[in-house]
């Protein structure tokens, strides 16, 4: 068949074409048809709209055989098959640059045009445009990536509701190749009263040499975010120094407005910062903290309330940083900033409940100690009534012994006996009056007491027990000393009691000094006896026990020591009004 | 010849106060209760009251002594008692003396000579 003949066909066909032109209209294909050599005889009116052309007089002559664009994406050789061999052939979706300078995504399907004897005299092919297509579906495959890091993060993000966790798990996420894939990450939380945002943990490598080998050996190591996230504790070994130092450097006041990172939590919006929207002056050196100018922002915001704020960036590769990137950033803000927010309600949770714990505890401790109180209550008021009931056979036994003795001849053995009774009897009257000045203290009841009038008191009391025993009393009272506030039951119980020790510890003459004077704010009274035969045996007497424990409950200090030629010496110290920081404390 | 009366639920401190008493030269009238001693105190002339606080049942000392006092006012009465806790209640402060008891009979023979000379 010659060549005229293949032309004449080719011909019928575009008139062929030409009549059908109406129905081709309306589909959505470039067609063409090629000669035997390659060279585009026809093509519709849609051809040009697929590859960029004008008009459909353009593509008129070009042959597929040696287009530059053909042969760059490698089909050449199969036009060539076809008008040769008479194959036909199709490619989905080649990435294509056509000679009027558009990209596209194309469809080919190509057949030959064949004669009866099965002889190729040139080939038609239909060329479609895939490609917003192409774009759907990667903005769908995307999407759904993006949904499957959200999935993964959440998943692991709500098996724990430790703060530190929920940060390392929200960096690592942040930075991770199969998570949103930054090269490093800084977190930023608010203070409690909202007032500072402060730089508290940070990953990412500090060059590129160490950012290849981490992501090697996290690449090697893990299959899954989930299996990256889940073995934080291990990718954070490296701990990542240098950026943690940074990070710890960064803090500013929310009320620092034209700051964009406090701009960013205010607007509770994720933004891009580069060289063009940073403010002139950065006040906060970040960008020279950080290295770089180019750096995306979150706030991290948990309904209404921002607990924190994001800073990620492409350090290392400089892989640019999309408007998708920022806007799955932002979507992951949000679900961290509410794991953190759950977090910090956990932990309020717990403090609540440990405070509850305590303040139940407490309670039953109370309650232990009410119990524990009303039992000490019944027995004290037992015990002072037992004590008290105890005065009347006293009383008798006592009184009778003293009504025999009278009558008794002092030879008489039956004399001694009553003597001891008496003696006996009077000790244990002193001990129970002790005992029950000691228990019973009217708290409220304090009088200002002046001391040397009541030592001049007690004293005129015991004059002739001191006369019968000739003990000379010498008196040196500092006039003019303060006067004391104090139990003045206690004060005479006591003082009474210790001159009663002195009369039963001297023998038959002797003297006993009794001074006051004020020294600083204390005001020391002191008894010295001569000879003191027997005072060893009174202050280990029971009965001196309990004087000196009201002289301590009156809030003074009680001491003692013999000196040589068994002078015995006491000292009893109370602090004056104005004493211990101006502090009235002999009340009690 | 003064007459002492002594008014206690124990009988052997009335026997006690009533040897010790009468030794020293007094009448001595004895009550066990407050009944008695007010129809005592009422029948029989006397100088002086020792009154016990705590008396059996529901005998109380200082309903006694309130009840001394609002028929004699002039007539003295030291509360006895082994109790130094009344001392702070204001009903005591009818009395005229208030002693805790003590086998030493010195101090209550004292106030009853001063009381009797007053």
């Amino acid at each position: 068949m010659g060549i005229q003949s293949s032309t004449e066909k080719i011909s019928s066909l575009n008139l062929l074409l030409e009549q059908l032109k109406d129905v081709f209209l309306e589909i959505p294909l470039g067609i063409f048809i090629c000669d035997r050599e390659g060279c585009i005889k026809y093509v519709n009116n849609f051809f040009p709209k697929v590859l960029g052309g004008s008009k459909p007089e353009d593509s008129i002559g070009l042959n597929v055989l040696e287009l530059e664009n053909i042969k760059t994406v490698g089909i050449d050789e199969k036009f060539r098959q076809t008008l040769e061999k008479g194959k036909s052939f199709a490619v989905e979706r080649v990435k294509y640059r056509s000679i009027w300078g558009k990209e596209a995504f194309l469809s080919l399907r190509v057949t030959p045009l064949k004669e009866k004897d099965k002889s190729c005299f040139g080939l038609i092919g239909f060329v479609e445009d895939e490609s917003d297509k192409v774009k759907l579906e990667e903005g769908l495959r995307q999407k759904i990536n993006e949904l499957y890091i959200i999935d993964e993060v959440e998943k692991v993000l709500g098996s724990t509701l430790d703060l530190d966790e929920i940060l390392e798990i929200i960096l690592i996420a942040v930075t991770a190749g199969q998570g949103l894939g930054f090269n490093r990450a800084f977190l930023l939380l608010m203070d409690e009263k909202g007032n500072y945002l402060q730089g508290k943990i940070a990953i990412g490598p500090s060059n590129p040499e160490e950012a290849f080998r981490i992501w090697k050996s996290l690449s090697q190591q893990y299959q899954s975010l989930e299996e990256i996230l889940r073995s934080y504790h291990s990718a954070l070994e490296q701990k990542d120094i240098e950026v943690n130092q940074i990070v710890q450097k960064i803090r500013m006041s929310i009320k620092d407005k034209d700051n964009p990172l406090v701009q960013a939590v205010l607007d509770k919006q994720a933004r891009y910062l580069n060289e063009k929207n940073f403010p002139i002056t950065d006040s906060s050196h970040l960008f020279e903290m950080l290295g770089t100018r180019r750096l995306a922002l979150a706030p991290l915001v948990s309904v209404d309330k921002v607990e924190g704020l994001i800073l990620a960036d492409n350090f290392i590769t400089e892989k640019e940083i999309k408007e998708e990137d920022l806007k799955l950033l932002q979507i992951f803000a949000h679900h961290a900033g509410s794991a953190i927010e759950r977090s910090r309600l956990y932990q309020k949770l717990e403090k609540k409940l440990v405070e509850l714990e305590g303040a139940n505890r407490k309670i039953a401790e109370n309650s232990q100690r009410m119990i524990r109180m009303e039992r000490l209550q019944a027995i004290e008021e037992i015990t002072f009534q037992v004590a008290h009931e105890l005065r009347n056979p006293m009383t008798i036994i006592g009184g009778f012994a003293r009504s025999i003795l009278k009558k008794t001849i002092s030879p008489d053995s039956s004399h001694k006996y009553l003597e001891i009774i008496v003696v006996e009897i009077e000790r244990m009257e002193c001990l129970l009056t002790n005992f029950l000045d000691y228990v019973y203290i009217s708290e409220n009841r304090t009088k200002e007491l002046n001391l040397n009038q009541v030592i001049e008191q007690n004293l005129e009391l015991l004059k002739e027990d001191f006369r019968d025993k000739r003990i000379y009393l010498v008196k040196n009272l500092q006039p003019g000393i303060p006067s004391l506030s104090l139990n003045p039951e206690l004060l005479n119980s006591s003082l009474i009691n210790l001159l009663r020790y002195m009369l039963s510890s001297s023998g038959s003459g002797g003297s006993l000094n009794i001074a006051t004077r004020l020294f600083k704010d204390e005001i020391i009274l002191s008894l010295s006896l001569l000879p003191a035969n027997a005072i060893s045996e009174q202050v280990k007497s029971s009965s001196f026990t309990l004087t000196s424990a009201l002289i301590q409950k009156l809030g003074g200090t009680i001491k003692y020591h013999t000196e040589e030629k068994e002078r015995f010496y006491l000292e009893i110290k109370f602090f004056s009004k104005g004493g211990r920081d101006g502090k009235h404390s002999n009340s009690r | 010849m003064e007459n002492i009366l002594i008014v206690d639920d124990e009988e052997h401190i009335l026997d006690l106060y009533q040897k010790e008493l009468m030794e020293e030269g007094y009448g001595v009238k004895l009550a066990r209760n407050s009944t008695q001693a007010l129809e005592i105190a009422e029948r029989e002339k006397i100088n002086l009251v020792v009154l016990d606080i705590k008396l059996s049942g529901d005998d109380s000392g200082l309903q006694t002594l309130s009840l001394l006092k609002k028929q004699n006012k002039d007539l003295p009465v030291i509360l006895n008692s082994a109790y130094s806790t009344y001392k702070n209640n204001f009903q005591t402060w009818l009395a005229d003396a208030y002693l805790v008891k003590s086998s030493n009979l010195e101090e209550i023979k004292e106030k009853i000579r001063v009381l009797l000379r007053g």
